[in-house]
């Protein structure tokens, strides 16, 4: 029944997509029942082969082969060679990354014998088209996922109280918040002579943005999942409260970092093999990230960016363990870790310039605005987002905070039966005042 | 479950509570004449009916669009002004459209003093109401005068509409114009049963004419719906308010999907016929059409360019399309209420003075 609504929920979108989730089903299912049988490493090594190729032959097709087309016909004629224009009208499907590195990750796995291979052709389907997650995550493990569909189905109404509530927050994050804020953005990034206030604001109100609308799509999976019975991962831990970029990563689109890093990261040999090696994959690591979001060179800039302020980071504090939530502080210290805190957001933010710019003139051009290399007239030339949106800012980070310092997502679940009635109504009220009636698509359903 | 239960009661408790807190602090704030932008922003939620109402009773409502735009008040006031023009009273541009147009039409002026402006238009006015405008104020314009036409991308699937108060949600200006058919080679027009503001008093009193008018929106107006105008009695409630809004939203936007992708009107076969006869009556009466396409900051809106230029070059009428001048994503061209800047108006005032040069 699941199985069916997921590939309805994927087909109403494209019917002709379909033929690819299947593809990359049946392709992994089989081979991983090889592997499984399989004892000589060589010759799983050779199944594995087959499936990274099927399913990174797929997305390289749909995803990066336009890309990589356009780019080597104007490097051909950037050295003075006149080359044919080539166009290829391929359509990105939605969610193509999600569920690659999902079904992808599910094979390693079964090649390093970490998990056993499914079985059950319907349940391993359903494993890599799960409609709350499909299209844009969080990219479930095998290990945590199949286990689940394994199970017998039983409605709870601890779930679904759990589920709602995670949903409300989705979809204010998502309606209120992202897409209040999304007008001010486009219209600063589309403007050709924006002031300096309008490109800092705008800089910091993509970088919510854009954690309101992945994280608020994620919490909707998850509320949807919850309610259904199932437990799909974190994918964010109050990635602002990140005091340095190895926190950050650890905080922020935690199934994808953690997917790089186990399946990317320590493949190429991680942190053994001295400094410069080390390097030497995080920044591997890092710009196939950033391709990973989609085929333009701004994405390549920013898995760079990140990858760069990893390496430097390391070099100067090492390796430390844990991502802060939740840790015990003196005052001080606190104060301390509020300023990195900070100081760091401004790194994230430059990022996310990168991320959001429409080109590279124009990253260069808001820099200088940025820094006063080019000059601007004072002030604001465009009105601020709506007032629901800034409001909703500052609940959002009461919110964060509430989990950051209690180190527990479900915080609000130890308060009084009055206060969680109390803080369930304002939610709904809130998100009927600040709601957008414009909604714009997530911005991670491109990827 | 008892827990779910108790939680569900405490929470629809805390809602009516809530509700009733708002509506409470609504009407102080009301009674004490502090009309904030919140108070603002809930009455955005109520019901057209209770808008236009309280516009009739009190001429010092904010932003009251009661009165503004009906054809009568503009084809007299229209009649007056050429009356009193002498004779040599120079160039004139009539402008038949809405504040965008007027305001190119004012730089144009500006640049070029020689001319006058006439304005016959409402806010974000459709084509429909421009064209019986155009059509009824015939023996006001004189030959010579520039005539100039301004769709507005925004309300292209209005040209559906009979009037504003039935996809302009929040500031439903109760102004009324006609819906026009295809008929044979030509249109056929289908006149409001409100048509002035003196029958827009009156609707407000008379049940029976209220059901008539009320049909007739049902039959002819595609984006008129019950639930923008009717249970007053949930008025009362903020919270309904704000749905009824996001409801109301929603609803236009399918409209607008309807009219224009699903061609449940035939608004280009129709905008074309207009244009055409704008055209021919200009020229007959030696006087010079423009029509202006303009493209609003919205990204929604229809391309208004790749929709009426090709239709446009067709039948031969000069056109001024905004976006040929200045990309229209271009923020820093508009200012806060989403009109175009003086800058930018000042480019589209030397082009149409261009097309009329060129003319």
């Amino acid at each position: 029944m699941l199985l069916v609504a997921s590939y309805v929920f994927y087909g109403s979108w494209d019917w002709r997509f379909l033929s690819l989730i299947l593809a990359s089903t049946i392709v992994d299912y089989f081979v991983a029942q090889k592997m499984e049988a399989e004892p000589f490493r060589q010759r799983r090594k050779l199944l594995l082969g087959i499936s990274l190729s099927a399913n990174l032959g797929i997305l390289g097709v749909f995803k990066y082969l336009g890309f990589f087309a356009d780019s080597f016909q104007a490097l051909l004629q950037g050295i003075g060679y006149s080359a044919d224009p080539i166009t290829l009208s391929i359509i990105l499907p939605v969610g193509i990354s999600f569920y690659t590195f999902q079904t992808l990750g599910y094979s390693i796995d079964v090649y390093r014998r970490e998990i056993r291979s499914e079985s059950d052709f319907l349940n391993f389907a359903l494993f890599v088209a799960f409609f709350p997650q499909l299209v844009a995550g969080p990219i479930e493990r095998a290990k945590n996922l199949l286990p689940n569909i394994q199970l017998p189905r039983t409605l709870s109404w601890d779930a679904l109280r759990r589920g709602a509530v995670l949903c409300a927050l989705g979809l204010i994050k998502k309606i209120v918040i992202a897409d209040g804020l999304s007008p001010y953005v486009d219209s600063v990034f589309a403007s050709s002579d924006p002031t300096r206030i309008d490109v800092l604001l705008a800089v910091w109100f993509f970088a919510i943005q854009i954690y309101c609308d992945f994280s608020g799509y994620t919490d909707i999976a998850r509320g949807v999942a919850k309610a259904l019975g199932f437990n799909l991962m974190r994918n964010f831990a109050q990635p602002y409260f990140a005091a340095n970029p190895q926190e950050f990563w650890q905080r922020w689109h935690i199934s994808l970092s953690t997917w790089l890093r186990d399946y990317l990261y320590i493949s190429l040999g991680g942190n053994r093999g001295g400094r410069l090696k080390t390097s030497r994959n995080l920044m591997a690591t890092m710009l196939l990230g950033g391709l990973w979001h989609g085929a333009a060179w701004n994405f390549l800039a920013w898995g760079g960016y990140q990858g760069l302020l990893l390496v430097v980071y390391r070099g100067f504090a090492g390796r430390k363990p844990g991502s802060g939530e939740g840790e015990k502080r003196r005052f001080l210290a606190w104060v301390i870790r509020v300023l990195q805190i900070v100081i760091f957001f401004q790194f994230i933010c430059f990022g996310w310039l990168l991320f959001r710019a429409e080109s590279f003139g124009q990253i260069a051009d808001f820099t200088g605005r940025i820094v006063g290399w080019i000059d601007t007239p004072a002030g604001r030339s465009i009105s601020l987002p709506n007032f629901a949106s800034i409001l909703g800012i500052g609940v959002l980070l009461m919110w964060d905070l509430s989990v950051e310092r209690s180190g527990n997502v479900k915080f609000y679940r130890s308060l009084p039966l009055v206060f969680r009635g109390v803080m369930y109504a304002g939610m709904i009220y809130f998100f009927a005042f600040g709601g957008s009636t414009t909604t714009s698509e997530f911005i991670y359903f491109a990827f | 479950m008892k827990a779910t239960i108790k939680t569900l009661f405490v929470t629809l408790l805390a809602l009516i509570a809530m509700d009733v807190g708002v509506a409470y602090f609504l009407n102080w704030n009301k009674a004490n004449n502090r009309l904030g932008s919140l108070t603002n922003y809930f009455d955005f939620g109520l019901s057209v009916s209770a808008k236009i109402e309280a516009w009739a009773v009190d001429d010092g409502v904010s932003r009251n669009l009661y009165r503004v735009a009906w054809p009568q008040t503009i084809l007299r006031l229209s009649a007056q002004n050429h009356a009193l023009e002498l004779a040599d009273h120079g160039k004139t541009i009539r402008n038949y459209g809405m504040s965008f147009s007027g305001n190119i039409s004012e730089t144009a002026m500006e640049i070029d003093p020689s001319f006058s402006v006439d304005h016959h238009g409402g806010p974000a006015a459709p084509a429909n109401h421009s064209y019986m405008l155009f059509a009824a104020d015939r023996e006001n314009r004189n030959p010579g005068d520039v005539v100039v036409f301004g769709i507005l991308s925004s309300s292209v699937p209005n040209t559906a509409a009979m009037s504003n108060r039935t996809w302009m949600f929040e500031q439903p200006a109760p102004y009324t114009y006609p819906i026009y058919y295809l008929e044979g080679e030509g249109l056929r027009r289908v006149d409001p049963l409100i048509g002035t503001l003196e029958k827009q008093a009156e609707l407000e009193a008379s049940p029976g004419l209220q059901r008539a008018w009320r049909d007739q929106l049902a039959e002819h107006d595609r984006f008129y719906s019950p639930l923008m105008f009717e249970w007053r009695s949930l008025d009362r409630s903020p919270l309904v308010r704000l749905i009824r809004r996001a409801a109301t939203f929603r609803l236009l936007s399918q409209r607008d999907q309807q009219v224009l992708q699903d061609n449940e009107y035939p608004t280009l076969e129709v905008l074309r016929r207009m244009l055409v006869d704008v055209k021919n009556t200009a020229i007959q009466d030696g006087q010079i059409p423009v029509i202006l396409l303009i493209q609003t900051n919205n990204p929604s809106d229809i391309d208004l360019r790749g929709f009426l230029a090709p239709t446009l070059r067709e039948i031969e009428i000069p056109y001024v399309a905004t976006a040929d001048y200045f990309d229209p994503k271009d923020s820093s061209g508009f200012v806060g209420d989403g009109h175009y800047s003086g800058r930018v108006d000042k480019i589209f005032g030397q082009a149409l003075l261009d097309v009329i040069e060129e003319f």
